[in-house]
C-alpha cells in the first residue's frame, strides 16, 4: 500500500479505522460492514422523504434531504478514491445492482415531482394540507381563524 | 472462497487449541484478538488474514498451511 499523506491520516483517524485501534481486524471488518448498511439504508430513506417532501410541494426540504443524503456518500466515494478503490466497480452483485435500479428509479421519481409542481402542489394545498398551508392565523376584519394556503 | 477457507479451518483450528490446551480467551489473549474473532473463526465464519493466521500458528506451535491451507484436515496431529 502507498504511503499515507497528511489528508489521508486525518481521514483515517477520523473514521478511526487504524491498525492498532481498540479494535481487532474481524471487528473492523464487521464495523465497515455496519457503516456501508447503515450509509445504503440512510439513501433509501432519505429519497423515499425527499420524494414525500417534493410531491406535497416542499422543493426546498427535499433539495436540501437530498443534499444531505448527498454528503456520506460524496464522501464515501472521495475516501474509496484516495486509497484506490472505485467503489462504483464493487456494485456487480444482484442485490447491489437493485439498490443502485432503485436509486435511479427513486431519483427519476423525484425529479418528476420537482418538475411538476403545479399539479401536486396545487392539489394538496387546496385540501389544505398540514404540510403546505402556514401558521394559524386570525383575519382582523372578520375575527375568524384560518390557514392560509402557500402556493 | 474465503468461507471455504473458514470453514475447513474451524475444526483444525478448534483441534489445535484443545491439544495445546489453551481455551479460547487465552489464545485470542495470546494472539491479540478478541474472543469473538477466535470463536467466529471455529465456527468458520470468518478466515483470518496473513498476520493474524501467522500469529495463531505461531501460538498453536503449527503452520499456516496446516491450519488454513487447502490440505484435508489432520486433527490429532498438531501438539
Amino acid at each position: 500500500m502507498t504511503k499515507l499523506n497528511a489528508i489521508d491520516r486525518a481521514a483515517a483517524r477520523l473514521a478511526d479505522t487504524r491498525e492498532g485501534s481498540r479494535f481487532d481486524e474481524r471487528e473492523r471488518a464487521v464495523y465497515s460492514e455496519s457503516a456501508t448498511f447503515a450509509n445504503t439504508l440512510g439513501i433509501l430513506v432519505a429519497l423515499v422523504v425527499s420524494l414525500v417532501l417534493a410531491s406535497v410541494g416542499h422543493f426546498v426540504a427535499s433539495f436540501a434531504v437530498l443534499l444531505t443524503m448527498a454528503i456520506p456518500e460524496a464522501a464515501a466515494a472521495w475516501y474509496s478514491m484516495r486509497r484506490g478503490v472505485d467503489p462504483t466497480k464493487l456494485r456487480d452483485s444482484a442485490w447491489d445492482k437493485l439498490i443502485v435500479w432503485s436509486t435511479i428509479v427513486m431519483m427519476a421519481l423525484l425529479f418528476v415531482a420537482w418538475s411538476a409542481p403545479s399539479s401536486l402542489t396545487a392539489r394538496s394545498s387546496t385540501q389544505g394540507s398540514p404540510l403546505t398551508r402556514g401558521p394559524l392565523t386570525r383575519r382582523s376584519s372578520s375575527g375568524q381563524w384560518f390557514f392560509p394556503v402557500s402556493c | 472462497m474465503v468461507s471455504q477457507v473458514a470453514e475447513k479451518a474451524a475444526p483444525r483450528v478448534r483441534a489445535a487449541r484443545k491439544a495445546c490446551g489453551l481455551t479460547q480467551a487465552q489464545l485470542a489473549n495470546a494472539a491479540g484478538v478478541s474472543r469473538q474473532t477466535v470463536i467466529a473463526m471455529e465456527r468458520g465464519d470468518y478466515a483470518p488474514s496473513v498476520y493474524l493466521a501467522l500469529r495463531i500458528a505461531a501460538e498453536l506451535g503449527s503452520t499456516v498451511e496446516e491450519l488454513f491451507g487447502g490440505a484435508p484436515s489432520t486433527e490429532g496431529d498438531h501438539p
